[in-house]
């Protein structure tokens, strides 16, 4: 099939379950109530106390920011905002920023199964300082994040301007999904 | 996961459809008709200024190649296993490997995508496919018809540190290296034919005879040598196109006596060379990490990856080879092998064990230390366990790489889990004993490199280039020594006590 439709169709698919969980979640409450924070009815959109799991500085293990950010209330939307904050850098001093400078989350996909896709611009590769250790940070750190902030997130595929990617930096086989018992 | 992408898919075209959001004027399309491929490619086309552009996307995807794009410059790069296109929108020129190419016409960027005018099939395109290829404006065909690489001739020649065999051919050819035995080296040409039986009885330094002889699938050649050879490495070059495979010396005294008496026979038979392994530890396959355009990881100074991992993979093949074991290198240049080969071509040497040379890096310049990792699998679906033929759990078998699926293939290195883990455990303890560098310890990690590895597999990292310190330190020969020297006395170690636990 034709590269560019089926670019088409998904980005059609991501906008169509976007627009319907908007829909939905206008509704009524959030579903995630583990989460605090106050939520903006009147302006459909909230901020909320996010989790985001950065890098120690001897790269050895993740140290988790809690921050207040502004998040839209359906389920892509959050994603997004979380994992953007997370490519923006730590606030917190100890902490190391697990995503490479410039880079860009463009999509979310949630399969209903568990399983999230987040699809990165190419900076995710191209800026990606390599070592196996950085790379497992970069994906624990995303992995890790979406765990903490959706309960039933099992695995994360890394997508990279829209395609499937061997690796990120050279090491770990990133055709499969990373799952949360592994890699959080 | 590909039923999930599929589904995926279709659901997306669904509700696309029902949106009504589906382009509804598709683009014109070129059917490429590659000869020996049953299923036809099809590459979109656009009209620009009169002339028809073709989908970089679709080519690249006909050439094999993976696409890259820097948003800073609005570059694109294609790279396949031998070719490297750079181009970019506007510019009518575009970069093959080291040449440009005019390309008549400018690479038109549009909607995010870029079309490639058609110069670029004829000429590009055609060199990435090694086939040339025909398309009239206005069809709707396209024929690629592939060159067929024809062996011409070989010859020897000796250098300072061992002999080179040369293998001229028509064109630049793929080479497999297959080896057994201490006496011989074979090495298959896929998909070459043979323009006259070669047999070079009068031998040249390391090389004893030569013969090549073709078969239905390519060239088949067993390089003999005596017992003085050491490292062996196969390499595809150009200008002109021949494949070149050198054998390094190694001085007589640093052969054990045993070798030495097994390795004087000069003319084994076939089945001595691709025959069964003896479950000795005897051939290690080293691999440093990244070469060519992949650099990998570089430090603060300016070191890289690849340069740091080829300076210990030297000196560890060095040290290995006086400890008594066969030594192969998956590169031993500055040459860029993909991942999934590096493990191909441990199983096409029979190795019986793999290291795979790394530096590491990390966001952070404060981390630092040493880890030896080994595979392991990320937690895989019920699903696939079930897909294997026959339903069964039990690994796939390690003798029929060929025939095994890519599932079975990949999964390979999962079967060796207690091996790879106790070989790590070897080299981690002699690290951490004789170097004063942070330990990290062994950690398992789906390192796609070893996944293939039908042998026990391990992944050193032996320093973090983002650390200035250990930057300086994996500059300096004296650091790279002993780092080699402490990877060499693990696996050692390893053969020792595997030996030990068999007698």
């Amino acid at each position: 099939m034709n590269r560019v439709v089926l670019k088409t169709a998904i980005l059609a698919l991501i906008l169509a379950i976007g627009v319907l969980f908007f829909v939905l979640s206008n509704r009524g409450p959030i579903e995630d109530a583990a989460l605090e924070g106050a939520i903006d009815e009147e302006l459909g959109q909230g901020v909320q106390t996010v989790e985001l799991a950065f890098a120690d500085r001897a790269a050895t293990g993740l140290l988790v920011e809690r921050r207040r950010i502004e998040v839209p209330e359906d389920r892509t939307g959050r994603a997004r905002a979380l994992l953007q904050a997370l490519a923006e850098g730590p606030e917190e001093s100890g902490s190391v920023a697990t995503l490479p400078q410039g880079t860009r989350v463009l999509s979310v996909f949630f399969d209903g199964t568990g399983e999230v896709f987040v699809d990165f611009s190419g900076e995710l590769v191209s800026n990606h300082p390599g070592g196996s250790t950085g790379e497992l940070m970069t994906i624990r750190s995303v992995v890790r994040t979406l765990a903490l902030n959706f309960d039933d997130v099992t695995s994360v595929r890394f997508l990279v301007e829209g395609k499937e990617v061997e690796t990120i930096a050279g090491h770990l086989d990133a055709s499969e999904s990373f799952s949360v018992e592994q890699y959080r | 996961m590909r039923v999930t992408a599929k589904t995926m898919l279709a659901a997306a075209v669904v509700v696309a459809l029902a949106c009504g959001m589906l382009p509804s004027a598709a683009n014109a399309r070129v059917r490429f008709d590659v000869d020996g491929s049953s299923k036809p490619q099809s590459v979109e086309t656009i009209e620009v200024d009169g002339a028809v552009y073709f989908s970089l996307a679709d080519v690249a995807e006909l050439a094999g190649a993976a696409r890259h794009w820097n948003p800073r410059n609005n570059k694109v790069s294609l790279s396949s296993d031998r070719h490297r296109v750079s181009l970019s929108a506007g510019n009518q020129f575009a970069l093959l490997d080291t040449d440009i190419v005019n390309l008549v016409r400018p690479v038109v960027e549009s909607d995010g995508a870029f079309w490639v005018p058609p110069e670029f099939v004829w000429t590009v395109l055609a060199e990435m496919m090694e086939a040339d290829i025909e398309w009239t404006p206005a069809s709707e065909i396209a024929t690629v018809r592939g060159r067929g690489v024809e062996i011409t001739g070989a010859r020897l020649e000796e250098r300072d540190d061992g002999t080179t065999l040369i293998i001229e051919t028509s064109g630049l050819a793929d080479v497999v290296t297959r080896s057994r035995n201490a006496g011989s080296v074979n090495l298959y040409v896929p998909g070459a034919a043979l323009r006259d039986t070669i047999d070079i009885a009068d031998g040249v330094g390391l090389v004893t005879r030569f013969e090549a002889t073709a078969d239905e699938g390519g060239v088949s050649s067993v390089v003999y040598v005596s017992p003085g050879a050491g490292t062996y490495a196969a390499f595809v070059r150009n200008d002109p196109p021949r494949v070149e495979l050198t054998i390094s010396a190694v001085s007589t005294s640093e052969i054990p006596s045993a070798k030495l008496r097994g390795a004087k026979q000069l003319r084994p038979r076939r089945e001595d060379i691709l025959g069964g392994s003896t479950g000795d530890i005897e051939t290690v396959m080293i691999d440093p990490g990244h070469g060519g355009t992949d650099r990998g990881g570089s430090g603060p100074s300016g070191l890289t990856e690849k340069d740091a991992t080829l300076a210990v993979a030297r000196e560890l093949a060095r040290r290995l080879q006086r400890a008594g074991f066969y030594v192969f290198m998956t590169r031993s240049s500055d040459s860029y092998v993909p991942l999934s080969r590096r493990s191909e071509i441990a199983n096409l040497a029979a190795a019986d064990l793999f290291v795979s040379i790394h530096c590491d890096a990390s966001q952070s310049r404060a981390a630092s230390g040493h880890t030896v990792c080994y595979y392991r699998r990320s937690a895989a679906p019920p699903s696939r366990v079930s897909m294997r033929p026959g339903g069964g759990m039990e690994p796939a078998s390690r003798d029929d790489g060929g025939q095994a699926s890519e599932l079975e293939w990949s999964s390979v290195q999962a079967d060796l889990l207690d091996e790879s883990r106790a070989l790590a455990r070897s080299i981690h303890g002699s690290m951490s004993e004789t170097l004063s560098t942070h330990d990290r310890g062994i950690s398992g990690r789906t390192l796609a490199t070893l996944a293939g590895c039908a042998m026990p597999a391990v992944h050193v990292e032996v320093g973090f280039l983002s650390n200035r310190d250990e930057e300086r330190r994996l500059d300096d020969a004296q650091y790279v020594d002993d780092v080699a020297r402490a990877i060499a006395r693990g696996v050692t170690e390893y053969r020792n006590e595997s030996t030990g636990r068999r007698q």
